[in-house]
């Protein structure tokens, strides 16, 4: 396996006593987009809250730019540069929209940088710039998928996990967040993409993972899965 | 009739409202950030009265300087409490499960012990001192100089305090903290830091509006009891964990104690603040003001 920006080896995690990994390795290469696909229930939250450190793994390593991170902590990474868009984007419901962008900047690296972050946030999501006095809970579903897009990236990121970003959203705003995702591939960033949609995330990722039941069970170029018989009847329905 | 409406008893109402405000902002940052629920939080006023109580006493340094001596050592007292022993409450997987009736258990020994020290140190007849006991007329308003200066500061803290929330990164990591602990930890926020900055926060401005009371008020080592339940009151009133709508709640509840004193007698002072309690308990018991509902 090649050694990328991001390593996970052997990862063991889950919740109370009940592993949802099981030994689970994975790598994400500088610059790539990297499409971690698997159906429901198959692990792929679990996955990116353990590299974000919400989650501590029973076993395995995870090492950041050749550096082992596994015992650090959730702010300690972000100031490293390692940003979850979680699922379901965990809003801060009763600040301003502003707010909820502010507080995205915590880390002290990207604290002196709030100014910028807000002007590409709101470049990026005019919907934003014309809710910014409002409160999060009450922006849609799509608005508040842009909200917690634009939060993230204000903490100055160089790999940015997105949970399953586009779930629930109607098709025009999913394929407007997938064209912001390639906008920020294009930006430089380094991104893990969890996704049910598998064809539409292997049309824009480099590499893919597919998990089963905690399991990784098969790996490849986008190319590569896309093609692949078994994916394209699990995944794809064709 | 006349009395009711003079400024004479509005700047009264004012005077405890803002005093109320202050106290029970420590109770509600405890509470919204980490589900603790302090019982001690009015004794941290006691100890800031007997600060500036014995400093002017002693060295006749005056309640205006000492106040800031008086919150420094209560937001210390805050950030042991934290360090040596919620810390180690909020890591344990069994004891977090009855999070606020085990604080709730602790924060009441706490207060019996500290109550129990102060009285031993300093016996338990009230005391008082002069200071700015002069009356001043501001139109046809007669005022004391001290009720008069602990209103401006109450009142520029309080400012100071809604500016902090509103715009410093701290201020809106403690919001973000109260509303969603997960997404708190998503964004980077250093939680462990927010904690010991609101507990020392809390303490503080409580150990502050106990300097302040101690220039207006007699002060025994008994004198906390009746901040903490009138704190738990403007919490309640203003909706649990809703910084803002406590800040509101305080000076209503200064108002309607106030106002209810002078209209029936101050013995049915207690009576009035349990009254308010047990009424918005049963009729709003999400408070109030805001009435939304805090995510966890
Ligand atoms: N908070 C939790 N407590 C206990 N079990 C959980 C929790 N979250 C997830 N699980 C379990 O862990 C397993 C993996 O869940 P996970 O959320 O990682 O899957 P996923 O691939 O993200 O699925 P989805 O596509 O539905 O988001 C599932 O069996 C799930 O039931
Ligand atoms: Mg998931």
């Amino acid at each position: 396996m090649s050694q990328g920006l991001l390593q996970l080896t052997d990862i063991v995690a889950g919740y109370g006593d009940v592993m949802a990994l099981h030994g689970v390795s994975l790598a994400v290469r500088d610059g790539s987009v990297t499409a971690l696909l698997g159906s429901n229930g198959a692990g792929k939250s679990t996955l990116l809250k353990t590299a974000a450190g919400i989650l501590t793994p029973r076993r395995g390593e995870i090492a950041f730019d050749g550096a082992a991170i596994a015992g650090k902590r959730a702010s300690e990474r972000v100031e490293r540069g390692i940003v979850l868009i979680p699922e379901g984007r965990l809003i801060f419901p009763e600040m301003s929209v502003e707010e909820n962008l502010r507080v995205g900047a915590f880390a002290p690296h990207a604290r002196p940088h709030v100014a910028r972050g807000l002007e590409r946030a709101y470049a990026l999501f005019p919907r934003l710039a014309e809710r910014r006095r409002q409160s999060g809970g009450t922006l849609s579903g799509g608005e508040q998928q842009m909200l917690a897009l634009g939060r993230g990236l204000m903490a100055e990121p160089r790999l940015l996990l997105l949970d399953e970003p586009t779930l629930g959203l109607a098709p025009l705003i999913a394929q407007s967040i997938f064209t912001v995702i390639e906008r920020l591939r294009a930006d430089g960033l380094t991104i893990l993409l969890a996704e049910q949609d598998a064809r539409r995330t292997l049309a824009i990722a480099d590499y893919g993972y597919v998990l089963e039941s905690g399991t990784g069970v098969m790996e490849g170029s986008g190319a590569e899965l896309l093609a692949d018989p078994k994916i394209n009847s699990a995944y794809l329905g064709l | 009739m006349q009395a009711i409406l003079s400024w004479q008893l509005l700047f009264a109402a004012l005077v405890t409202g803002s005093i109320y405000v202050l106290v029970a902002l420590g109770l509600n940052l405890v509470y919204g950030t980490m589900r603790l629920l302090n019982v001690a939080h009015g004794d941290m006023v006691m100890i800031g009265a007997y600060v500036s109580y014995w400093l002017f006493t002693l060295s006749g340094l005056s309640p205006l300087l000492s106040m800031l001596i008086a919150a420094a050592l209560t937001a210390a007292l805050g950030a042991l409490a934290y360090v040596g022993l919620f810390r180690r409450l909020l890591a344990n997987r069994q004891l977090v499960q009855r999070l606020e009736g085990n604080s709730l258990l602790l924060f009441f020994g706490i207060s019996i012990v500290i109550q129990n020290l102060a009285s031993l140190a300093f016996d338990s007849t009230p005391r008082a001192y002069q200071y700015l006991d002069r009356v001043v007329a501001i139109g046809n308003l007669g005022i004391t100089e001290n009720r008069l200066a602990a209103l401006i500061v109450t009142g520029i803290l309080s400012l100071v305090i809604v500016l902090f929330l509103r715009f410093h990164i701290y201020g809106l990591a403690i919001k973000a903290l109260m509303q969603h602990r997960e997404a708190a930890t998503v964004v980077g926020i250093d939680v462990e830091r927010v904690q010991i900055l609101s507990f020392c926060i809390g303490f503080g401005v409580a150990g502050l509006a106990g300097a302040l009371l101690s220039m207006m008020e007699q002060i025994t080592p008994f004198m906390g009891f009746p901040f903490t339940i009138a704190a738990f009151v403007v919490v309640i009133l203003g909706g649990l964990g809703n910084l803002l709508g406590g800040m509101a709640a305080g000076l209503l509840l200064g108002i309607l104690e106030t106002y209810g004193v002078a209209l029936t007698s101050p013995s049915l002072r207690s009576v009035l603040i349990y009254g308010v309690f047990i009424l918005v308990l049963l009729v709003r018991p999400q408070g109030l003001l805001g009435g939304k509902r805090v995510v966890r």
